[in-house]
């Protein structure tokens, strides 16, 4: 599968335009990295590519095809802050339940521990709450992750927990990776194309 | 030792009770106990009479049970529709688009800046006083601040980020209303209707008491207040210090009731 960023143009109501004419295409089974400095634009056009904000100009294609609006989006956004992506009012249990991701190897290989599973979020730190939204997307109907610096507050033992299971899954699965970072080395380490937002030129790579 | 979850909801069932008792007592209580007794008139407090017989000796500890529960009554009846008008009212501010939110907030402003007991002496008088009249009143004039309190949630949590992606999980909107928005609501909306009735009891006793309420063959608190007045000055004191005492009571109770819940309610004191 492909996924294409066609002329993306993107702003808030009240604003300047963020950017402009981007286009990025994803295939299924690259690791792509996109790097770039705080601010530019990078985690709005993850929210623009998994269909949480509207493009000003330009579409977001599947195979060519306009993403349904309704309906589990094939294109799942890992959110840089886990604690605004879980309900507080909701036991990590029904948090899982939500998105249908209850595959126990995935909970296990990720170190999600069982009495976790009946805790509020409030009660679980920032690094144990990434896991399970990580562990929520990581779904059978899922065909493409965008992760937006969904490593930066973690340890580096976690890090590497996480990713390992992420790019496993993606593998077995042949999945579509986005990763946004700040982190070139671990851009370095784990993508098969690494794009520079600011430096990319707007045709592509 | 007790932790204070199991304290606020032993004191939730205690003040529900006697609620409830004043309620039932009230209901059970009917004219015939009610009627006027010559031979023990003017009685101060004692064993028999415990808060003391009026001018026609009629027993005032009856009389005020049965005020009280009248006023629970209409506290009841004004709450429930005072919340449910909010609900709609504050969700569609909420949900619809900006004009609508534009108009709602005007109303509410408009019935916020009116004293509430001039616009329930009008409305009661417009709407034929009496039990209605008073009902209507209470009702139209209680339903703001629970509306606005309900839109501002909506507002709130409808920009929260984990709504946005339970959407693109596939959940439907009802899913989302039923999962995510209403648990959020409900236990503000519950704690502060439960915080309305004290209100709605205190301005039907006031609306009663200036003669504009319910009707004087109606034993109400604020008729018994207002009839007692006459009566002070001959040293009948216990006339309006019981029912007064009673109705204060009455609040109280509403108010410690409404902190017991929201400590139950609150997520944040859950494990304490």
């Amino acid at each position: 599968m492909l996924l294409e960023g066609k002329n993306l143009s993107f702003k808030y109501p009240k604003g300047d335009l963020i950017f402009k004419d981007v286009n990025i295409s994803i295939k299924s089974g690259e690791i792509v990295g996109l790097i770039g400095r705080s601010g530019c634009g990078k985690s709005t056009l993850a929210k623009v590519l998994a269909g949480y904000e509207r493009p000003v100009e330009g579409q977001v294609l599947l195979d060519g095809k306009e993403i349904p609006h309704s309906g589990y989006n094939p294109i799942q956004l890992i959110y840089q802050h886990p604690e605004k992506s879980i309900n507080p009012r909701w036991r990590m249990k029904n948090v899982l339940e939500e998105s249908g991701s209850m595959d126990h190897r995935i909970l296990e290989a990720m170190g999600i521990e069982r009495d976790w599973l009946s805790r509020y979020s409030r009660e679980l730190s920032g690094g144990e709450l990434q896991r399970f939204s990580v562990a929520r997307a990581l779904n059978d109907r899922t065909r493409f992750i965008i992760a937006d610096e969904i490593s930066t507050m973690l340890d580096a033992i976690t890090q590497a927990q996480i990713w390992n299971v992420i790019l496993d899954y993606g593998r077995k699965r042949n999945l579509g990776l986005l990763v946004i970072t700040h982190n070139l080395h671990l851009a370095q380490r784990i993508c098969t194309r690494i794009i520079n937002f600011e430096r990319m030129d707007r045709n592509g790579e | 030792m007790m932790n204070r979850r199991t304290k606020s909801i032993i004191m939730v069932i205690v003040t529900i009770s006697i609620l409830t008792l004043i309620l039932i007592g009230g209901l059970l209580i009917d004219e015939s106990s009610l009627k006027a007794d010559f031979s023990s008139k003017n009685l101060s407090p004692s064993l028999d009479h415990l808060f003391g017989t009026d001018w026609i000796g009629r027993d005032m500890f009856l009389r005020t049970i049965k005020g009280l529960s009248i006023s629970l009554i209409i506290g009841i009846v004004a709450s429930i529709f005072s919340g449910v008008i909010a609900v709609i009212v504050g969700a569609l501010a909420g949900i619809m688009p900006k004009w609508v939110d534009s108009i709602i907030i005007w109303l509410i402003d408009l019935v916020m800046g009116i004293p509430h007991i001039l616009l329930l002496i009008i409305i009661s008088f417009i709407t034929g006083r009496g039990f209605k009249g008073l009902l209507i009143g209470i009702v139209a004039t209680h339903w703001t601040g629970l509306a606005r309190l309900i839109r501002s949630e909506v507002l709130q949590i409808r920009s929260e980020f984990y709504i946005k992606l339970s959407k693109k999980l596939g959940r439907s909107n009802s899913y989302i209303l039923r999962r995510h928005i209403l648990p959020h609501i409900l236990p503000q909306f519950i704690v502060s209707l439960i915080l309305l009735f004290p209100h709605a009891i205190l301005h039907e006793a006031g609306i009663t008491f200036l003669g504009f309420g319910l009707s004087p063959e109606e034993p109400a608190v604020g008729i018994i207040l207002s009839e007692s007045m006459k009566y002070l000055s001959t040293g009948m004191w216990w006339l309006a210090f019981f029912p007064g005492l009673s109705l204060v009571g009455l609040i109280i109770l509403f108010d410690k009731l409404g902190d017991n819940v929201k400590k139950l309610l609150d997520p944040y004191s859950a494990q304490e």
